[in-house]
């Protein structure tokens, strides 16, 4: 067994630890549960009656937003795609930070901005948008998430081998191999993404009850907060959990590894490609729409905020929180990485265990954030791991055991996108195995460990239900404030602490560029 | 190079190098095993430090400057986690059920009573009298000495006054039944969180189970508007998009304050009528917590006459549970009707009347 195989089955094992080990602890407070007599509340993992309406609304509404915001992807990720040189060839990416805006954010944007719309329809006698129910949950999950699709698929158009691209332009219009060539080889991504949005929708009440429409999850939180037994909220989440094991592995699984090349070894197309009016104009909807979601947003918490001496008093306030973010999200970021590359690994390989290890990596996605939380609590709040339990580590690992899961799909999206045979190529003539990593490898997996990275960051910023369960007394994350304000009604301290969340993820993501930009060439001279 | 050449370099870094890899991957995975430990310890608070760790469900805006206070007086170091309205309470409660077997907490300060009482009847919590809360009527204190309750909000009518003249305004909880007003310009939070879910189990204790939920069944008939919290009913309210909703009076008197066109009204005020819900901050000591001696220090402090005429002030509570000499900013309190129902009938009525009422609301 060679060095690196070990590592790998050291972050295998870390990723099982972490990620597992509060879904065992639930999982043994429900056999304790069983045993105790209350084998009737097996039921719950059934739903009927009111339940399986609630369950089928939730699908809809998961499946509405993750193929709509497939569709916005697609049209906003070629729209930008075409941004290959300049300034604009980095700009394009700031578009993947918009998903640090909490959603409720977006809410409250949107919500304020057809209130205008329909005083306006009023005026000239036309009545109101009905801006409620599923149209408002769907509208402002989609705005909410669709940087995660827009990103993953751009990343995958990215790394498209051109050459394949000017061979198909030889006999087709650009048009026949955008839908038979482009969209086929970054479905990976594209699936990927469209998935994660899938999960995020189906596993969120919070959108959906701000806009009074009742969805699964609640239930879900419901049963915990009128029971306080988790081992009942855990077995009302079963079909949760079902339904996201089956979306995530049919997004993934039935698909074949398609070769790339890495994002900087791709030179720019000889000519642009010439697109038929009917998909530019598509392309400009998109287009048009990923900028409300980015302007009215910010518009709405710049108006909001009022004065820059509001903005500094609320940042002021809450110094320690935006630290304490910056850092837990940081170490979720890069702990997730080596974990997620580990599992992915497991993922991307054709053998027997293949559904198995989907069914494992995908299972703790869909447990509520409070009980991973209450998990975490009972395999850490030990004696001999004491030091641990109360520390700034706790909310480090509920956001691992929550997200890492998610940096392994996205990774494993980017694995199977990599030739095997550039690795055997690399075996062969590398006499150090640390040279094939830092040469063909990293550089390799760098545009899904940055998305991943990211993502992870990102996640773990806008974090509550784990956090709070978990959190050091005496700190508290930036959300946790957030929410704090948002109750008590200081919506220009929310708006102000909401630009902020924005600026620090601005400044990991022009980081995260630089190092993709700059840091590889550099990384293999100094290591190799 | 040859084919020779392409063999025997594998070969050379397989049967060379194993046993200086294996060192270096020996303390690679030694330093990732060891960061949590780092990471953790370089967190701690110096052992000759006094402190003390306090969960508090009470709003941050309001609880934090108190504790601050308390910290500048005594010098013990108070480490608080806050609780927020979104986790729909989930949050705190249940992590203080789930470190039951080793708290990390030594207080617990409530905004209600229902969830202390819980974790009374759940065995997370020591019996403490202060000294401080011996003027406080019994019927807000643990016959044991479990809790202490004191500093009490109220559940009111918020009414914008752009669009109900003083003439219409409601005057009860049931006129959110009246065909008067338009289902949909009228509100309340969710009944199966929060207060409001408190409130929804003491007019099961008062009215009884049945009549109880015929209420709320009625509203979800009527489909008035529900709102994912009380501070939404409160926004929905001052902005116009309802004319009256049901909330507390921290949250009306925000409004208020903010000089939002809104009138808060406290329901059922008739000779013979059923009185609004009082709902008092409770105080709790942590069994088994790290801290007991800071524990009971910083209990006798927010018990205090000081701290609760502070809360008075700052806009928490508006019902002290004792004279205090302060008139509430908001609204006059000295003629409050209060619901007749005992804090533990209220408790003991909340899972049944959350239950029915997920069945109701969540469909």
């Amino acid at each position: 067994m060679n060095s690196f195989t070990s590592l790998y089955r050291f972050a295998l094992l870390i990723f099982f630890l972490l990620v597992f080990s509060p879904l065992l602890a639930l999982i043994m407070d429900l056999i304790g549960s069983l045993f105790a007599g209350h084998g009737a509340w097996l039921g719950l993992m059934i739903p009927t009656g009111r339940r399986f309406d609630l369950f089928i609304r939730s699908l809809g509404l998961a499946v509405g937003v993750a193929m709509s915001g497939m569709v916005l992807g697609i049209l906003g990720a070629i729209f930008l795609w075409r941004w290959r040189t300049g300034i604009c060839s980095h700009l394009r990416w700031l578009v993947l930070l918009l998903i640090v805006i909490p959603p409720y954010v977006h809410a409250l944007a949107w919500v304020s901005a057809i209130n205008g719309v329909n005083s306006l329809l009023n005026a000239i006698g036309f009545p109101n948008i009905p801006f409620q129910g599923w149209l408002g949950s769907w509208w402002i999950q989609l705005m909410a998430l669709v940087p995660i699709p827009i990103g993953l698929t751009l990343i995958g158009l990215e790394s498209v081998d051109p050459d394949l691209i000017e061979a198909a332009r030889m006999t087709r219009s650009d048009i026949h191999n955008l839908f038979k060539v482009i969209l086929p080889l970054a479905k990976p991504l594209i699936l990927a993404g469209s998935g994660f949005v899938f999960l995020l929708s189906f596993t969120d009440y919070s959108i959906p009850s701000l806009f009074h429409l009742n969805v699964y999850s609640l239930e879900s939180f419901a049963e915990f907060s009128a029971s306080s037994e988790p081992s009942r909220a855990f077995l009302s989440a079963f079909p949760l959990l079902l339904i996201t094991v089956l979306v995530l592995s049919a997004s993934q699984g039935a698909l074949r590894n398609t070769a790339l090349k890495p994002t900087w070894q791709i030179h720019p197309r000889t000519a642009s490609p010439v697109w038929p009016a009917w998909f530019v104009t598509l392309q400009w909807l998109g287009i048009a729409l990923v900028l409300a979601q980015i302007f009215i947003p910010l518009f709405m918490l710049t108006i909001t905020v009022g004065t820059w001496d509001n903005m500094v008093g609320a940042v002021t306030s809450a110094r320690s929180e935006i630290f304490f973010t910056f850092w837990i999200s940081v170490m979720t970021a890069i702990l997730c990485l080596p974990m997620g590359l580990a599992a992915a690994s497991k993922l991307v390989k054709r053998d027997n265990y293949r559904k198995m290890w989907w069914f494992l990596i995908t299972v703790p996605l869909a447990v509520p954030a409070p009980l991973i939380g209450i998990g975490l609590i009972t395999i850490w709040n030990k004696p001999f791991v004491g030091a641990v339990y109360g520390s700034n580590l706790m909310p480090v690992l509920a956001a691992l055991a929550r997200f890492t899961p998610l940096a392994a799909i996205v990774l494993l999206a980017q694995l199977r996108r990599i030739d095997p045979l550039l690795i055997d190529a690399a075996r062969v003539f590398h006499t150090r195995q640390s040279k094939t990593w830092m040469q063909i490898r990293l550089p390799m997996f760098a545009p899904g460990l940055l998305a991943a990275g990211f993502i992870a960051f990102a996640l773990c910023a806008g974090e509550l239900g784990a956090t709070l369960m978990v959190a050091p007394p005496g700190q508290a994350t930036l959300t946790m404030r957030i929410y704090n304000y948002l109750h008590y009604g200081a919506s220009e301290t929310v708006a102000g602490l909401c630009l902020m969340m924005i600026m620090v993820a601005l400044i990991a993501g022009v980081l995260a560029v630089l190092v993709l930009q700059k840091g590889w060439r550099l990384f293999p001279k100094w290591v190799c | 190079m040859t084919n020779g050449d392409l063999k025997l370099v594998p070969l050379k870094v397989i049967v060379d190098e194993p046993v200086k890899k294996n060192k270096i991957l020996n303390r690679l995975i030694l330093s990732f095993a060891i960061i949590p430990f780092i990471f953790s310890s370089a967190c701690q608070r110096p052992h000759s430090e006094r402190s003390v760790v306090i969960y508090a469900s009470v709003d941050q805006v309001y609880s934090e400057p108190i504790l601050k206070a308390f910290q500048e007086k005594t010098g013990v170091r108070v480490r608080a986690v806050y609780d927020v309205e979104a986790s729909k309470t989930t949050g705190l409660v249940n992590r203080l059920i789930a470190e039951k077997d080793r708290p990390q907490a030594d207080v617990f300060w409530s905004g209600e009573f229902a969830q202390t009482i819980l974790l009374k009847e759940k065995g997370a919590l020591a019996s403490y009298s202060s000294p401080s809360a011996t003027d406080i009527p019994s019927q807000y204190r643990d016959p044991q000495g479990y809790w202490t309750g004191y500093a009490a909000r109220a559940r009111v009518l918020i009414v914008n006054t752009d669009a109900v003249s003083p003439a219409k305004f409601p005057k009860s909880i049931f006129d959110l039944l009246s065909t008067r007003w338009p289902a949909e310009k009228i509100g309340i939070a969710y009944p199966i969180f929060g207060t409001t879910a408190t409130h929804a189990a003491a007019l099961y204790a008062f009215l009884g189970a049945k009549e109880g939920k015929a209420f709320f069944e009625n509203l979800r008939k009527r489909r008035v508007r529900i709102a994912d919290g009380n501070s939404m009913v409160r926004d929905l309210v001052a902005s116009g998009q309802l004319m009256f909703g049901l909330t507390d009076t921290d949250d009306a008197c925000g409004a208020k304050k903010k000089g939002s066109p809104v009138a808060i009204l406290f329901p059922d005020q008739g000779e013979k009528a059923l009185g609004t819900l009082i709902i008092p901050n409770t105080v709790a000591w942590v069994a088994n917590g790290p801290c007991p001696k800071e524990a009971k220090e910083l209990i006798d402090f927010l018990l205090s006459k000081e701290v609760e005429k502070q809360l008075v002030e700052l806009g928490w509570c508006h019902i002290p549970s004792r004279q205090l000499g302060i008139r509430p900013a908001c609204f006059d309190v000295s003629n409050v009707k209060a619901m007749e129902v005992s804090l533990v009938d209220v408790y003991k009525q909340l899972e049944v009347a959350k239950r029915e009422l997920t069945q109701v609301f969540i469909r």
